[in-house]
């Protein structure tokens, strides 16, 4: 599938650390506005938002909380198999999880990744690959030897966030979370509303604007595969 | 009519000590869910077992962490949340450490313990604060730090600890200005002298005898995570003196209104 449109972004600036480690807040990031019916563009500051909204608008916010998706794991077998990146992408409803598997020497896709792979996780956690998704064939099924609240609490051991290349350093979980995160479930940070602090969410309620939280996971944003990723 | 019906519950310190009690005593007034908190998982499970022993039906976590670790409370609060579905009604920070013992005066306090102590004291029910927020801010919730006497009096000897409840109970109050108006609700209580093994420690002259049995203090907490006091934020209570309001986040007001 061919691109919709394509730009070039320059390197200085991709997001490299959080604005709060650049020296503003996380509400003083730039906004761009756009005018539906006359096409203005204006730039301008998030957290000068209000002045585009009126009391009794809506504002609907995700509260997923974004999980520490990218494990390290191993094949556990007699031949002591590859090691990898275990990035998780989305709990399917039986329980299983979908997750990207990266080998971690040489071709990220070709270390004899196959079905009911055993990969050992910790002491404590193991999962086995169940099969290739259909959809998208780099994603693999997994089944973990845990579930619910002792699932969640070994993947915040032994996870981190996930990382990609333009990100300068392995930021806290922290700083992957908007402020009004709930329920862990995202693979990555549902980014809409990382600019929302708890002051200007208070301001605008105190302006009549109304809010409504949903819960919707994120998936990867990338399966590291550019015909997918297009 | 129990007080805590279908309220999700998540108490630090649960192990023993006052923590263990409020434990107990939440899941007799009816509390859905308990999220127990403390280091010593075998302790947790013995009062998990009690819990459910007395009350079958209660959903219940146990979650090993050290509250002084900034990585343990995202865990704390996503394991709570993940089992709870994302509703927690009350957050009670009681987990706390006392320092070295015998206590050292500030002159001879080693620095590492002085953190060790502002981060499980301090910092640590501010981050379970900030983390837990968003389950309580729609539907209303009640946080409840536990403080003491030494967080309002300077004893000698009482070194990082003191300062740090004094930290907790500034904290508090600017914690319940800035939701005031939210439906989250933020007060903190002194329990008093109590018989716990921290106390004993912090002051093995002392006849515990003399002390509160942490049991008897709970009908405060109770007060707090219920809906009876959904119309108090910002106050300091004093579990042992008929819950004495002592002062209130706004309190120079007050001070001046009655000096008028």
């Amino acid at each position: 599938m061919p691109a919709p449109f394509t730009f070039v972004l320059p390197s200085e600036l991709s997001a490299k650390e959080p604005p709060e480690r650049r020296g503003i807040r996380r509400d003083q990031v730039r906004l761009m506005v756009i005018d539906r019916a006359t096409r203005k563009i204006e730039h301008t500051r998030f957290d000068k938002i209000d002045n585009y909204l009126r009391a009794g608008d809506l504002l609907v916010f995700n509260s997923s909380r974004t999980l520490p998706a990218s494990m390290r794991g191993c094949e556990c077998s007699e031949r002591h198999g590859p090691c990898m990146e275990v990035r998780l992408a989305e709990r399917l409803p039986d329980d299983s999880w979908l997750a990207l598997l990266l080998c971690e020497k040489g071709d990220p896709f070709g270390c004899g990744l196959h079905a009911q792979m055993q990969i050992q996780f910790s002491k404590e956690l193991a999962a086995t690959v169940v099969n290739r998704d259909a959809r998208i064939p780099r994603l693999w099924r997994l089944r973990f030897t845990k579930s619910g609240a002792e699932l969640v609490d070994l993947i915040y051991r032994l996870g981190k966030p996930i990382r990609y290349e333009y990100v300068s350093a392995p930021w806290n979980l922290d700083y992957y979370q908007t402020v009004y995160a709930k329920e862990p479930g995202s693979a990555e940070m549902p980014s809409a509303g990382r600019a929302f602090s708890w002051k200007l969410l208070l301001d605008l309620k105190r302006r009549g604007i109304d809010t409504a939280y949903l819960v919707l996971h994120t998936g990867l944003s990338s399966y590291m595969d550019d015909v997918l990723d297009a | 009519m129990r007080k805590l019906a279908g309220k999700n519950i998540l108490i630090t310190g649960a192990s023993k000590g006052l923590g263990r009690e409020m434990a107990l005593r939440f899941a007799r007034e009816g509390a859905a869910g308990l999220s127990l908190v403390a280091r010593h998982v075998d302790q947790l499970n013995k009062v998990r077992d009690l819990v459910r022993k007395m009350t079958p039906k209660i959903g219940i976590v146990i979650i090993e962490a050290d509250v002084s670790k900034a990585r343990d409370i995202e865990r704390i609060v996503a394991s709570t949340l993940a089992r709870f579905k994302g509703r927690l009604d009350v957050l009670v920070n009681n987990a706390s450490t006392i320092g070295p013992s015998p206590m050292p005066n500030l002159l001879d306090y080693p620095v590492e313990d002085f953190r060790n102590v502002l981060d499980t004291n301090l910092i640590g029910p501010f981050l379970l604060i900030k983390s837990a927020l968003p389950a309580m801010i729609e539907d209303g919730g009640s946080i409840i730090n536990v403080t003491s006497d030494a967080g309002q009096v300077g004893y000698p000897g009482w070194g990082a600890y003191g300062i740090s409840k004094f930290g907790l109970e500034g904290m508090s109050q600017t914690w319940a200005s800035e939701l005031e108006e939210t439906e989250v609700r933020v007060n903190w209580v002194d329990p008093g002298s109590m018989n716990t093994a921290m106390h004993r420690a912090a002051e093995p002259e002392e006849d515990p005898t003399e002390w509160a049995d942490p049991a008897d203090v709970t009908d405060v907490f109770v007060f707090l995570a219920s809906d009876a006091s959904k119309d108090v934020t910002g106050k300091r209570f004093q579990a042992q003196e008929n819950w004495k309001v002592e002062l209130s986040h706004d309190g120079h007001k007050d001070l001046k209104e009655q000096k008028d």
